[in-house]
């Protein structure tokens, strides 16, 4: 191969910018408008890996996203990006990459044994070698990835910024070549919404290779005019180097964006690639297609490429592959290559497997009459060369056999041109089915799905005229399915006359093909024919057992290039006809996505809410260390200086039980019932009755699902005859109102009660312990706090600290505590006046730790914790809160069999005999006080567990099976560090069991 | 105890300026109306007796179509459901009042309601409101929300529960393509701040 850049071609290329870049470590110059293949092939670079199981040289092959083999580690650091794609990369000042699969060098010829032991390594080789002994496979595995060697996962944080955007429109078109404009054009002309998307950098898809004139522009003109035109409209988005990647349900399409990938390093700002979530009426797929490769011996010699790609990088950027051709061909488009190709200088030989034919399409005497060699009714054998080809031999065919004369063609490049795969992958993405059409030899879409067309080459319109027009026609379409009045577009259009493919997938000798020199299909895995010869011998006959079996299109490419062709063979070797054999599913993505796409703005603190309460920058300036309670930032204790958080919580619990303590409960959820049916719905709800309950009184709670199992608790307030305000936990509050809603909604829509959520209305701060009323003295004069005038578990409304507030008289501590919601605007202020009143009290803030703790001393469970959705009333010691005499949602569970059983886990406490150790919650609890035989009973398991300052000793919670009438037994907890703890149960209530604290 | 001075959830992100952000070089300004008295109002919508009442108190008409608002000097009426409004007075300042033009509406829908399966619920402490104003401010809500913000879709007026990015926020169109509100519960705000922000950083 003998690639250099010629003058007075290049379409994209701008000779007065000079690019600087380093490759391999080494300095190159391209230009801009280059792509990292186009400069390096000018440079005259043919060798750009080796292939990851022979270990074979490998060069360039395409000049698109179907790239198998020129794939590199693109920069470093957090910029890197490994397996990009040559020619996928635009070039920019100081680009480096290296070769994913150079290791370690790629001109060591010695190191490339596998080379010589192909028949060692074939199809299955890994899954038979590698099978035994078992626990090997991670030590062997580390040599295969690294013989493998495709590229690194970036190892450090990718510091570039993503985002998504979600858009509508009436049109979208995928594709911005001439079938996709020509579809964008007539559908934008309506005035409905299009959005254009193209993967490359520029519009024009392949009309620099097209043959023809459309009213009189060649096709690369009117493709100008067609993207000015589509520019002037303002609903009208063009997307460049947008890949649509995702085609969904409903007409969802994902386009990825790329923003600045093709800007130098230091030049990129903003974000680096946009995700667009397209909602769009209709669908226009117009993503062309991809040349075939042909299947011929040793097809992936450095210099071996797709005959249209050595047409594009001559005429996108000015690069002739080589100066002696052999175009490999079973189609005319080869013959265009060829023209062109000829015209700037190179020696060009099409060998064409279809016979001399008196009807011959008009390029192939185009070609022969511009001095192009044709050789025709001859195929290709085998390909020659050392580090790049030098010569390919055919073979003139006899009848439908290849046993004619042989000839050897010396040659520095050869071009392969199979025909073309229509790019269906989205079009199966929306849940098409493929067809095979024997006219044109390749896959096509079978019926469009709803609201979609497939328009020009990806539908297997090869044509210019005919494409033009069923595109146009397409788009008037899909904006009239829009609601806009839109019509199609004549062309006036000439194109030469086209001559009929000819099937052709590998050269029928006679010879088996294993053994013959490898033909690859998929060049990434190095997949050969006679490996799809293999599968089939072993008895895979289902494509997709192929496919896996040979690692066929799981490469990078994703079969892009090569998958048709290893269908093709299959069915060759099974002896079917390609349609029975199938084509596989095409999932997204379509091309390789980045995790930061998908994760857009949402990482690191914008990842998930954190939701604060409106005393939060207090919380904080006390240098509060914070829980998550859902989403909600929550102080988990208040240290003072040198304070560890034993420390803190012991100090903050012996505050509230000999003093004052001042908590944030705001995030407790609070929903406002009102209507005359809202306390028979409250009924419904909560298993203890509540018609009798007197306006101005709480109540406590439990809700059970429909299994009779507790998913929430808490107090609920009777405001008025027909308005409740209920207080749920805070993980719970949705799932409450979601729960009460459902049944209203689907079960009872009679009923009239409206229930609003006001969670976030109110700001709750609960001030506790035996000086609390004396600090809300302080700062409330309309109310008599008096115990007579005031009890335990009422309600009334007042003015705290100049706010109106509503105040319960309820407690979760034990301790007589004033829980006093405030409008949250005014919590801040109402926050800070109870640390000032409470000074002199030495009123002492706590957190969420010191709350358990508490509650725990007092046995209070808590939802979610001592339950786990498998835990009664009764298994939790708390049957005198069911009601006998009504009915309440989840009752009829509670006289299941399993539900009534004796054995089940129930709620009790555990004392530590030494009294010492604080047992791990989740801690499991056996029987027995040795460690019996596993695998060992367990009887239940710890559910809470602190130290209590309050009785001096560690106190636990726990779950065990028949515990409430095991009281005094003696149980044992097994820790990780061997020892064996015993315990006695107990009543799980280790303080002040008559409640006489908070009666004061 | 008389000046209470009220704290909106941004007193320490935005204190009283805005933000300009761009998208795609088009210019969009965030900002906040804090301290928004709100009621949710439930009720029939066929009753013509709760329609009339909330008409005469509010001075707005009760919208009944899905989706839309009536906007006026004397509020916004959204609505929410078809049984569920909210009401949004005029912006009253940061001086606390404990008897002010909520408790008067409030105490006027109470009685002009009277006897009719309703519920009238001051909600106003528990959000803010955002402002989201410019050529990009359609781009920009569309960075986080999944709603078609075109003003073909959304015209002035219009109202949608939605949420962006992770936060839910009720959105109201005051000019099509180029000016909306955003109702955001106020432990929310912080997040939804920092996130438009940085989706609207250049």
């Amino acid at each position: 191969m003998s690639a250099s850049r010629i003058p007075a071609r290049g379409d994209r290329i701008d000779r007065s910018k000079p690019l600087q870049f380093q490759f391999n470590g080494r300095s190159f110059q391209g230009f801009a408008g280059d792509t990292l293949a186009s400069a390096l092939l000018a440079a005259g670079e043919s060798l750009f890996s080796r292939s990851w199981k022979y270990h074979r040289p490998r060069g360039l092959v395409t000049s698109g996203i179907e790239e198998p083999s020129a794939l590199v580690q693109l920069e470093s650091g957090s910029h890197t990006i490994p397996n990009a794609k040559m020619p996928e990369v635009e070039l920019y000042a100081q680009l480096q990459a290296e070769s994913v699969n150079g290791w370690p060098n790629l001109l060591s010829r010695l190191l490339s044994p596998n080379r010589w032991g192909t028949p060692l390594f074939p199809a299955g080789f890994y899954y038979k070698t590698f099978m035994w002994p078992a626990k090997a496979w991670m030590f062997y595995e580390r040599f295969i990835r690294k013989a493998g060697g495709l590229g690194s996962a970036p190892e450090v944080e990718d510091d570039a910024r993503y985002v998504h955007q979600n858009v509508h429109c009436d049109v979208l078109v995928a594709g911005g070549g001439v079938a996709g404009l020509a579809a964008a054009l007539s559908a934008a002309r309506s005035g409905a919404r299009v959005i254009l998307a193209e993967l490359g950098p520029v519009l024009g898809g392949s009309a620099h290779r097209i043959k023809g004139t459309i009213d009189g522009l060649s096709a690369s003109a009117w493709v100008q005019a067609a993207q000015a035109e589509l520019a002037s409209y303002p609903e009208v988005r063009i997307i460049q180097r947008g890949v649509v990647f995702g085609y969904h349900d409903h007409n969802f399409v994902t386009i990825r964006e790329s923003l600045n990938d093709h800007l130098p390093v230091a030049q990129r700002s903003g974000f680096r690639e946009r995700l667009w979530r397209v909602r769009a009426g209709q669908v226009v797929l117009a993503t062309g297609a991809h040349e075939r490769p042909m299947v011929f011996g040793n097809n992936d010699l450095p210099g071996v490429m797709l005959s249209s790609a050595m047409a594009d990088y001559l005429q996108l950027y000015g690069v002739l592959v080589g100066k002696n051709l052999v175009l490999l061909t079973n189609n005319d488009s080869a013959y265009a290559d060829a023209l062109a190709l000829k015209s700037a200088g190179a020696a060009v030989t099409v060998v064409d497997t279809r016979p001399e034919s008196p009807h011959l399409g008009s390029l192939v005497q185009e070609a022969k009459d511009a001095g192009v060699a044709v050789l025709r009714g001859h195929v290709p054998l085998q390909a020659d060369g050392s580090v790049a080809v030098s010569s390919v031999t055919v073979c003139q065919m006899v009848g439908d056999r290849a046993t004619g004369t042989r000839r050897v063609l010396p040659c520095d490049a050869v071009g392969m041109a199979g025909g073309w795969n229509p790019a269906i992958h989205l079009y199966s993405h929306s849940g098409g089915k493929a067809v095979w059409n024997d006219a044109t030899c390749s896959f096509q879409p079978g019926a469009p799905m709803a609201n979609q067309a497939s328009v020009g080459a990806c539908a297997a319109h090869f044509g210019l005229a005919q494409t033009l027009a069923q595109a146009s026609q397409a788009g008037a379409n899909a904006a009239t399915a829009s609601g806009f009045a839109a019509s199609a577009q004549s062309f006036n259009v000439t194109e030469p006359a086209q001559e009929p493919i000819a099937a052709f997938w590998i050269a029928e000798t006679g010879e088996p093909v294993s053994r013959r020199a490898k033909a690859f299909i998929d060049y990434q895995n190095d997949v050969g024919a006679s490996d799809i010869e293999l599968a089939v011998r072993e008895g895979f006959e289902s494509i997709e057992h192929i496919k896996r079996y040979t690692a066929m299109g799981f490469g990078t490419d994703q079969g892009k290039l090569g998958n048709i062709n290893g269908m093709a063979l299959a069915a060759r070797a099974l002896n079917k006809p390609i349609d029975k054999v199938g084509t596989t599913t095409f999932r997204p993505n379509y091309v390789p996505i980045s995790f930061g796409t998908f994760a857009g703005l949402e990482r690191g603190d914008l990842f998930d809410p954190a939701r604060h309460t409106s005393a939060h920058r207090h919380h904080v300036a006390s240098g509060a260390p914070f829980e998550d309670v859902g989403q909600w930032k929550r102080p988990w204790f208040f240290p003072k200086a040198g304070e560890d958080m034993h420390q803190a919580v012991n100090r903050e619990v012996l505050a509230v039980r000999n003093g004052v303590g001042i908590m944030d409960a705001s995030t407790l959820g609070k929903i406002d019932i009102q209507g005359p049916d809202a306390v028979k719905l409250l009924n419904w709800m909560y298993t203890n009755p509540w018609l009798k309950l007197e306006i101005g009184k709480a109540r406590y709670g439990l809700m059970l699902d429909e299994n009779g199992m507790v998913f929430d608790d808490g107090v609920t307030v009777r405001l008025a005859e027909d308005r409740f305000l209920m207080t749920t936990t805070t993980g719970g509050a949705a799932r409450v109102l979601g729960w009460m809603e459902r049944w209203v909604q689907t079960e009872w829509p009679d009923m009239k009660v409206f229930m609003t959520t006001v969670t976030e209305q109110w700001s709750t701060f609960a001030v506790v312990g035996p000086k609390s009323r004396a600090v809300v003295q302080k700062l409330c004069s309309d109310v008599d706090l008096s115990p007579e005038a005031f009890p335990f578990m009422s309600y009334r409304e007042g003015t705290v600290a100049g706010v109106k507030a509503r105040i319960m008289r309820i407690s979760f501590s034990g301790e007589l505590s004033f829980e006093i919601n405030v409008p949250s605007h005014t919590g801040a202020h109402v926050w800070r006046e109870l640390m000032t009143a409470g000074a002199e009290f030495d009123i002492t803030p706590y957190g969420t730790e010191t709350m358990h703790v508490l509650r725990a001393e007092k046995g209070y469970i808590i939802v979610g914790q001592e339950t786990d959705g498998s835990i009664t009333p009764y298994d939790l010691g708390m049957g005198a809160m069911v009601s006998k005499t009504k009915d309440f949602l989840g009752r009829r569970s509670l006289s299941r069999s399993d539900t009534v059983a004796s054995d089940r886990k129930q709620l009790v406490g555990l004392l530590t005999d030494d009294a010492v150790t604080v047992l791990p919650e989740g801690s499991q609890i056996t029987r027995s006080a040795t460690l019996p035989a596993l695998p060992v009973p367990m009887v239940g398991h710890v559910t809470s567990s602190y130290f209590s300052p309050t009785v001096q000793r560690p106190i636990a919670m726990a779950v065990v099976r028949g515990g409430l009438s095991r009281m005094g037994e003696k149980v044992y907890i097994p820790l990780v560090d061997g020892r064996i703890v015993a315990a006695t149960i107990c009543s799980p209530v280790f303080y002040d069991p008559e409640g006489k604290r908070h009666h004061v | 105890m008389s000046n209470v001075v009220l704290e909106s959830p941004l007193a320490a992100v935005i204190g009283l300026g805005q933000r300009v952000l761009s998208v795609d070089d088009a210019s969009v300004t965030l900002g906040e109306v804090p301290f928004v008295d709100m009621l949710n109002i439930r009720g029939d919508a066929a009753d013509a007796r709760f329609v009339n009442a909330v008409q005469r108190v509010t001075g707005l008409a009760l919208p009944v179509q899905a989706n839309t608002t009536t906007l006026g000097a004397a509020g916004q009426l959204l609505w929410l459901g078809p049984d569920e409004w909210v009401l949004k007075l005029p912006a009253a300042g940061s001086q606390y009042q404990s008897a002010g033009p909520l408790e008067a509406v409030e105490g006027a829908l109470r009685t002009a309601l009277a006897g009719q399966h309703v519920s009238v619920v001051p909600v106003g402490h528990g959000f803010t409101t955002l402002t989201v104003q410019g050529e990009g401010a359609c781009a920009l809500l569309a960075r986080g929300c999944p709603l078609d913000f075109h003003p073909r879709a959304f015209a002035a007026g219009a109202v949608a529960q939605t949420h962006v990015a992770k936060a839910g926020a009720t959105i109201v169109c005051l000019a099509a393509g180029s000016h909306f509100e955003l109702t955001v519960r106020r432990s929310f705000a912080d997040y939804l701040f920092r996130w438009l922000c940085e989706a609207g950083a250049a």
